[in-house]
C-alpha cells in the first residue's frame, strides 16, 4: 500500500549509503529528495518541512559524523522520525461492557457505509458482540438500501425509519437496540462537507442525542493536502475519538496517515484494505513506518550493530581493510560481532532491497559459519596474522584440530584471499562480508 | 501572446458564434481576477526566493504536485528574469498566463460533449470508489434533458450494494429512461441497456460503472470488457469516456488517470466536490502529465450543481483565499 513511497525512500537511502560521511552538502541533496518523496506521497506540506529539518539537523549531529556507517545512521533517524509522526502506539477500538455506540462521520464517498458493514462483521467475529446498524443517511438516494443490503448479507439487523429526521432515527434506534439486546451499535450518517453548517449541526445533534463511545471519522487514504482541513473541521465539531483510513488497498502512498496523528493527535484505529467485508485491519504505526521506508528493518540492525560493535575496533578494522592488510584475526573478530546480531538470514531479510536480490528466501547454514570459526580458532595467532605461512603440515594440523578437512581449510583461505581483494575496493568504509 | 488571446484561440474553433459573448464575460472575470489577485504582493516588495517559496506552498497545498509545481516555478523564474519583471501587477498576469499554459498548452480544448450526429451517443463514466460517478450522471442527465435530448441511464454498478437502486432513483426523479440490474454481470447489463436505448430511440446513454481502484487487475479487465461490449454493439468508438475525480484527491490522481487511460480512451475528466475546501489542483497535474482535460466541474449534491470547466475561474479559485 505504501509501495511508491517505499521505492523513493529506498533509493534515497541507498544513495546516502554511498557517501562515506554525511556533510552539509550531500545531506542537503538528500533532504531535497526526501522532501519531494513525502510531498508526492501527500504528506502535509507543513509537516514535510518540519520533518525534513529534523532529519537534517540530526543527521548533521555529532553522533552521525563519528559513525562509520552514516547511511545506516541516517536511515535510523529517518525511521524514528517517521514513527514519531505516525504515533508510537496503536490505539484499539473501544469496546464497552454493556453497550458500545459508534458514530460514523465523514465526507461523501469516503466509504462510511461499507466500513459500517466491515466493522459490524469484525466486532461480531473478534469480540463476539451483537452488532446493529442504524441508517441515518436520509439524503443520498438508496443509501438506506445499501446498508440494508449489507446488513442482509451479514445477517446484521438494520434499524431504519426511511427519510425521517436522522436525530430521531438515531435515538429511536438506540432504544430499539436496548430492547433487542444488541450491544454494539453502529450509526451510519450521510456524507457531508465539514463546511456545511446545517449538516454539521445535524451531526452534532445526533452526537448529543446518543452520546456515543466512539466518534469515528472515515477518511479516504487517497486524499491530498486538503485532508487536514477536513479532519480539523470534523474534530472541532465532534471531538473525534479516532479515524478509519479507507481504500488502503489502492496504490495510494497514504501520506494522510502521516499527517493525521501529528497534526491532530487523533489516532487511526483501523484501515480498510480490501473490497471484501472482512477487509478491515488494525493500524500498527511501526509496521507502516517500516513499510514506508521499504528497508525492512535496516535501522534496527544499525541500532543493534552500533550497540554491539565496538566503534573504535571497527574503525581500526576499516583502516586495515582499506590498506589491504586485513588478516584472519580481524576476520574472526568481525565474525564474532556479526554473530552477536543473531541469525544471519534474519539480518539479510531485513536489508533494503533484499527482495530484489532474492535474499529474503536465502538459507544460511549456521554450521558453515561455525566451521569457519573453528578453522580459524585452530590456527595460532601468527598463522592468523600471516596466512601465507600455512603449508601442508600446518593445514593438516588445523584440519584435525577443527574437525574439518584440508580441502575445507584450503577453501576458506582461498575465499579469504578473494575477500581481501574485494575489500580493497571498498574505500568508503562500508563493511560488507562476502559470505 | 497575452493570456486573453490565448483563451480566444482556444475557444474559437467550434464556438465562433459564442465568442463575443464569451469575451465579454471573460473580460469581466479577468479584470476582476487580476484586481483581486493580490497574491503575496502586499507582503513582498521584491520578487525573491521567499516569494517563490510561498507561491510553491500555495500550489502544493492545492495538490498540483511537485513535478508540475516545480516546472511552473522554473518557467516563471525564467520569464521574470528574461523580461526583468519587477512589478507585481505584471507578475500576476505572468503567473496566470503560465498556469494557463500548463493546462492548455497549444491545444484546442472544448468542454462540449461530443455528440454522435447519426444516432445514439454513448457516454461511459469511470473512476475509483466514492468519487461521485452516479451523482455526476444524474447532473449530466438533467443538463442534457434540458437541451431536449432523450436520455437513458444504464446502472451497471452491480458490485456496490444499492448502487443500481441509487441510479434508478435518480432516473425516475429526473424523468429519464433507466435500465439496470445488480443480479448479473455488468457487461450484460450494458448490452441489454444499449439494446433498449436503441429500441426506445434514445439520443444518449449514460453508463454508470462500479468504482474500482486502478491497481485491481480483475476489475480493470472487467471495465475493458464493458467498453468492448459497447464498441462492438454500436459499431463505433465510445463517444465520451469520462473519468470522475474527487477534488480532494492527492497525487494518486496521476496513477488513476494513467491506469484508467490504459484501459479506456478517456475524453475528459469530471472534477467533483469542488464545493468543499479542496482545490482539485491534481487536474492541472493530470493535464500536464497525462494530458486529459477537464470537461465538467461538480459542486454539490443537487442535479443542477454542475458546470462546464472554465480554466480562468479555476485559476482564480486557486488563489482565492490568499488574497
Amino acid at each position: 500500500m505504501f509501495d511508491f513511497l517505499e521505492g523513493k525512500l529506498d533509493n534515497i537511502i541507498s544513495k546516502v549509503k554511498g557517501y562515506g560521511t554525511i556533510t552539509e552538502e550531500n545531506i542537503s541533496e538528500m533532504a531535497r529528495e526526501i522532501r519531494l518523496a513525502l510531498l508526492e506521497a501527500d504528506v502535509n506540506y507543513k509537516i514535510v518541512g518540519e520533518f525534513v529539518n529534523n532529519v537534517k539537523e540530526k543527521a548533521l549531529g555529532e553522533e552521525v559524523k563519528k559513525s562509520l556507517k552514516p547511511g545506516e545512521m541516517f536511515a535510523s533517524i529517518l525511521r524514528n522520525e517517521l514513527i514519531d509522526l505516525l504515533g508510537k502506539d496503536s490505539t484499539p477500538l473501544k469496546i464497552e461492557k454493556d453497550m458500545t455506540i459508534v458514530l460514523m462521520s465523514g465526507l461523501q464517498g469516503s466509504g462510511k457505509t461499507t466500513t459500517v458493514g466491515k466493522l459490524g462483521n469484525l466486532i461480531r467475529k473478534k469480540w463476539n458482540k451483537k452488532p446493529m446498524f442504524i441508517a441515518c443517511d436520509v439524503y443520498r438516494p438508496a443509501a438506506i438500501e445499501q446498508l440494508k443490503t449489507l446488513g442482509k448479507s451479514l445477517n446484521i439487523e438494520v434499524y431504519e425509519e426511511g427519510t425521517k429526521n436522522p436525530v430521531e432515527i438515531a435515538k429511536n434506534g438506540i432504544n430499539y437496540a436496548k430492547e433487542k439486546g444488541y450491544n454494539y451499535i453502529l450509526i451510519d450518517t450521510a456524507g457531508r462537507l465539514q463546511i456545511d453548517e446545517t449538516l454539521m449541526e445535524e451531526l452534532v445533534n445526533i452526537n448529543d442525542a446518543v452520546n456515543p463511545n466512539e466518534i469515528l471519522l472515515v477518511i479516504d487514504a487517497m486524499m491530498g493536502q486538503d485532508a487536514i482541513n477536513v479532519i480539523n473541521g470534523f474534530n472541532e465539531k465532534l471531538n473525534l475519538t479516532g479515524c478509519i483510513l479507507t481504500k488502503m488497498d489502492g496504490d495510494t502512498k497514504g501520506g494522510v496517515a502521516l499527517s493525521l496523528r501529528h497534526l491532530t493527535n487523533i489516532p487511526i484505529k483501523l484501515i480498510g484494505d480490501s473490497e471484501k467485508l472482512d477487509g478491515l485491519s488494525e493500524f500498527v504505526p511501526s509496521r507502516i513506518a517500516d513499510r514506508i521506508l521499504g528497508m525492512g528493518d535496516i535501522v534496527s540492525i544499525a541500532e543493534k550493530a552500533s550497540e554491539i560493535i565496538n566503534e573504535e575496533e571497527a574503525l581500526e578494522t576499516a583502516k586495515k581493510m582499506k590498506k589491504g592488510n586485513f588478516d584472519l584475526e580481524d576476520f574472526l573478530n568481525q565474525m564474532k560481532q556479526i554473530k552477536k546480531l543473531g541469525p544471519l538470514e534474519n539480518i539479510l531479510k531485513l536489508l533494503p532491497g533484499a527482495k530484489k536480490m532474492g535474499l529474503n528466501n536465502i538459507n544460511i547454514d549456521p554450521k558453515l559459519m561455525n566451521r569457519v570459526e573453528a578453522i580459524i580458532l585452530s590456527m595460532t595467532k601468527e598463522e592468523r596474522r600471516k596466512p601465507e605461512i600455512l603449508k601442508a603440515s600446518r593445514k593438516q594440523r588445523i584440519a584435525a584440530g577443527s574437525g574439518t578437512s584440508v580441502e575445507e581449510v584450503n577453501r576458506l583461505l582461498k575465499q579469504f584471499e578473494s575477500m581481501k581483494t574485494m575489500m580493497k575496493q571498498f574505500t568508503n568504509g562500508n563493511m560488507k562480508m562476502p559470505f | 501572446m497575452k493570456i486573453f488571446d490565448k483563451i480566444k484561440k482556444v475557444f474559437n474553433m467550434n464556438e465562433k458564434e459564442n465568442i463575443e459573448k464569451y469575451e465579454e464575460g471573460l473580460t469581466k472575470t479577468r479584470d476582476n481576477f487580476i484586481n483581486n489577485l493580490n497574491l503575496l504582493g502586499i507582503k513582498y516588495t521584491k520578487i525573491d526566493e521567499k516569494f517563490y517559496e510561498e507561491l510553491e506552498e500555495i500550489l502544493i497545498m492545492a495538490d498540483l504536485g511537485t513535478t508540475t509545481t516545480m516546472k511552473f516555478i522554473d518557467k516563471l523564474k525564467k520569464r521574470v528574469k528574461e523580461e526583468s519583471v519587477d512589478n507585481f501587477e505584471y507578475l500576476k498576469e505572468i503567473i496566470v498566463d503560465e498556469l494557463f499554459l500548463i493546462y492548455v498548452g497549444n491545444e484546442q480544448l472544448t468542454s462540449k460533449i461530443n455528440y454522435n450526429k447519426e444516432g445514439l451517443t454513448t457516454i461511459l463514466f469511470i473512476g475509483v470508489n466514492g468519487v461521485g460517478k452516479t451523482t455526476s450522471i444524474a447532473k449530466l442527465a438533467s443538463k442534457m434533458k434540458k437541451e431536449g435530448k432523450k436520455i437513458m441511464i444504464i446502472g451497471a454498478d452491480t458490485f456496490r450494494a444499492g448502487a443500481v437502486e441509487q441510479a434508478k432513483i435518480w432516473a425516475s426523479k429526473l424523468g429519464v429512461e433507466f435500465c439496470g440490474n445488480d443480479q448479473t454481470d455488468p457487461a450484460s447489463v450494458v448490452y441489454k441497456g444499449l439494446e433498449e436505448a436503441t429500441n426506445k430511440n434514445c439520443d444518449v446513454v449514460l453508463i454508470d460503472t462500479a468504482g474500482r481502484l486502478q491497481n485491481k487487475i480483475n476489475l480493470m479487465k472487467e471495465l475493458e470488457k464493458i467498453s468492448k461490449v459497447i464498441e462492438k454493439q454500436t459499431g463505433r468508438n465510445i463517444d465520451e469516456t469520462l473519468l470522475v475525480i474527487d477534488a480532494s484527491t492527492g497525487q494518486n490522481g496521476i496513477s488513476q488517470a494513467k491506469n484508467f487511460k490504459e484501459i479506456c480512451e478517456i475524453t475528459g475528466i469530471i472534477l467533483t466536490k469542488l464545493d468543499g475546501t479542496a482545490k482539485g489542483g491534481i487536474v492541472l497535474s493530470i493535464k500536464d502529465n497525462v494530458n486529459i482535460p477537464v470537461k465538467f466541474v461538480g459542486f454539490g449534491e443537487k442535479e443542477e450543481d454542475m458546470v462546464a470547466f472554465d480554466i480562468e475561474n479555476y485559476i482564480y479559485g486557486l488563489f482565492k483565499e490568499w488574497n
